[in-house]
């Protein structure tokens, strides 16, 4: 049997969404700071705009095909989810959730450190304009989410 | 109150085969779980929880101590 016939429901799910998530978290990254830089480009407002409409567009879409796809395959009857899908996916969740607070820290002391010592210090990440504010929270939000479903998987193969 | 490495050990798979004809998709439909979970069980990968215990002593038809040993230390 191969490894994907014997994954339940819920784990295919959290596979999916992983690697949809990984492409467009990937896109957005290449898109908005070429060369897996860490700082953004300078976009003009209409240009962010823009990007991030299409982000949000495509986040959206891509979360609500997986959802009712998986929905539609939901067998009549049977288990497709029980009380080992939701401890892994809350653990799962839990790292996710702690990234976000983590990262969420960081960003508000790299702010700290660009405003209260812009004259006499540089760090090598800035943190000044709204380009760069929308840039770091919403790579925070993707790295999340995917570690949300990295550790999942591991999880799903280790137990 | 201090713990250290613990373990559960089961016979389910044992008991399954010996005792009865049910396929792990069987067992895993008659208690309400996914067959990925049976198979995660008879590992000794996972720990049920009570219910999901009781659940499988009912239908295996054995009393949950012969199906769970605690063969951990705790201090």
């Amino acid at each position: 049997m191969s490894i994907i016939a014997d994954m339940s429901e819920p784990e295919r799910q959290s596979w999916v969404t992983l690697i949809a998530d990984g492409f467009v978290f990937v896109w957005f990254w290449k898109t908005m700071a070429p060369g897996w830089s860490l700082i953004p480009d300078n976009f003009t407002p209409s240009e962010t705009g823009e990007l991030f409409f299409k982000l949000v567009i495509i986040t959206i879409f891509y979360h609500v095909v997986i959802s009712l796809a998986f929905e539609f395959r939901r067998r009549k009857g049977g288990v497709d989810k029980d009380e080992r899908d939701l401890e892994i996916q809350s653990f799962g969740t839990r790292v996710g959730y702690m990234t976000l607070e983590l990262g969420l820290g960081v960003i508000i002391v790299t702010a700290l450190l660009s405003y209260v010592f812009s004259e006499s210090y540089s760090p090598p990440i800035t943190l000044t304009t709204p380009v760069q504010f929308i840039f770091a929270l919403t790579f925070l939000s993707y790295v999340a989410d995917l570690l949300r479903h990295g550790v999942a998987v591991i999880r799903y193969r280790a137990a | 109150m201090g713990g250290k490495k613990s373990h559960i050990a089961n016979q389910v798979k044992r008991i399954r085969l010996a005792r009865t004809d049910l396929t792990q998709a069987e067992l895993a439909r008659r208690i309400g779980a996914t067959r990925q979970t049976i198979i995660a069980i008879e590992a000794e990968k996972y720990s049920p929880s009570l219910e999901l215990a009781f659940r499988l002593s009912r239908v295996l038809g054995e009393p949950i101590e012969e199906l769970f040993q605690f063969s951990g230390e705790w201090v």
